[in-house]
């Protein structure tokens, strides 16, 4: 169990914290970008590729 | 491999994939972040800030295993031509950077309070940054080109000169004298940590793995919509 009185806890949380905002940004940004393509496509009268598989 | 190359086949599979693997890396980081701060002791050296190395170590093989990856992605864009392989290399770029750079930056971290210092020109320190130079070489290679077909050849280049890098990240460690400490896990005689330590950061590597694969995934599948839209716009151009 983490001790947190323990010296240089703060670089632990700097590292968690860092991580944490990256990770989450990266995971953001693909799916913002994956909505943004959906509505270019669904605008030009385009279906997503894979659905006509999917509804088959 | 080849049964991914109609994106349409490709789509089907990673719509049905994707959301499995979502809620598995989700799971695997809450079970892994409890280990990391709850279930591990802490260094008899070290103390607390060993904990650094549960984020730092999945994301410094990381990175190196993403290079690996689109240095092999780009062998098959040449050799069999693969339709995805390219697009498959292109997407893991930026995830791979966004790792690299997380492992110079939770190294920095940790190399303060333990060296007194945030950095240091050492072989694996150096290597490393390098490794992050190719990174952005290579997007930027991939931003550089109108025509992709033009940038995908550069690209290509690119991977597979920078994957010379790779083992020397790796063998840094042992062919140099350096401040980073040799290799603790991957080794001959075996893993050189207990494994009260081991499997948090086993733990913590697989719930990395599995956000990438879900993001390089969701990246592929956009690359795929980009390409439909400029296959489209190409159409309506030439139809004018």
């Amino acid at each position: 169990m983490i001790d947190f009185t323990a010296d240089h806890l703060g670089f632990v949380a700097a590292s968690y914290g860092i991580v944490a905002v990256v990770l989450v940004a990266v995971v953001v940004r693909a799916v913002m970008k994956a909505r943004q393509l959906k509505r270019e496509l669904s605008s030009q009268g385009l279906s997503d590729p894979g659905q006509r598989d999917d509804q088959s | 491999m080849q049964v991914l190359a109609n994106p349409h086949r490709f789509f089907s599979i990673a719509n049905r994939v994707m959301p499995l693997l979502w809620v598995l890396t989700a799971m695997t980081f809450l079970v892994a972040l409890y280990f990391a701060f709850f279930n591990s002791p802490a260094d008899y050296q070290q103390g607390e800030t060993v904990r650094i190395m549960y984020v730092h170590v999945p994301s410094a093989t990381l990175a190196l295993g993403i290079y690996l990856l689109m240095a092999l992605a780009s062998v098959m864009a040449i050799v069999f031509r693969h339709p995805l392989a390219d697009m498959a290399a292109k997407a893991a770029a930026p995830l791979g950077a966004a790792f690299c750079f997380l492992a110079l930056v939770t190294g920095a971290l940790w190399g303060k309070p333990m060296w007194g210092t945030w950095w240091v020109w050492d072989a694996r320190l150096t290597s490393m940054f390098v490794l992050m130079l190719l990174y952005l070489g290579y997007m930027a290679v991939w931003k550089a080109f109108d025509d992709p077909s033009r940038a995908a050849v550069l690209a290509r280049v690119v991977a597979l000169v920078g994957v010379i890098n790779v083992p020397i990240v790796k063998f840094s460690v042992d062919w140099w004298n350096t401040l980073h400490q040799p290799a603790s896990i991957i080794k001959a005689s075996g893993p050189a940590i207990h494994s009260t330590i081991l499997w948090p950061l086993g733990l913590m590597f697989l719930a990395f793995a599995l956000l990438f694969l879900s993001t390089h995934l969701l990246g592929l599948k956009n690359l795929v919509r980009e390409q439909r839209l400029r296959a489209a716009r190409m159409k309506a151009v030439h139809a004018k």
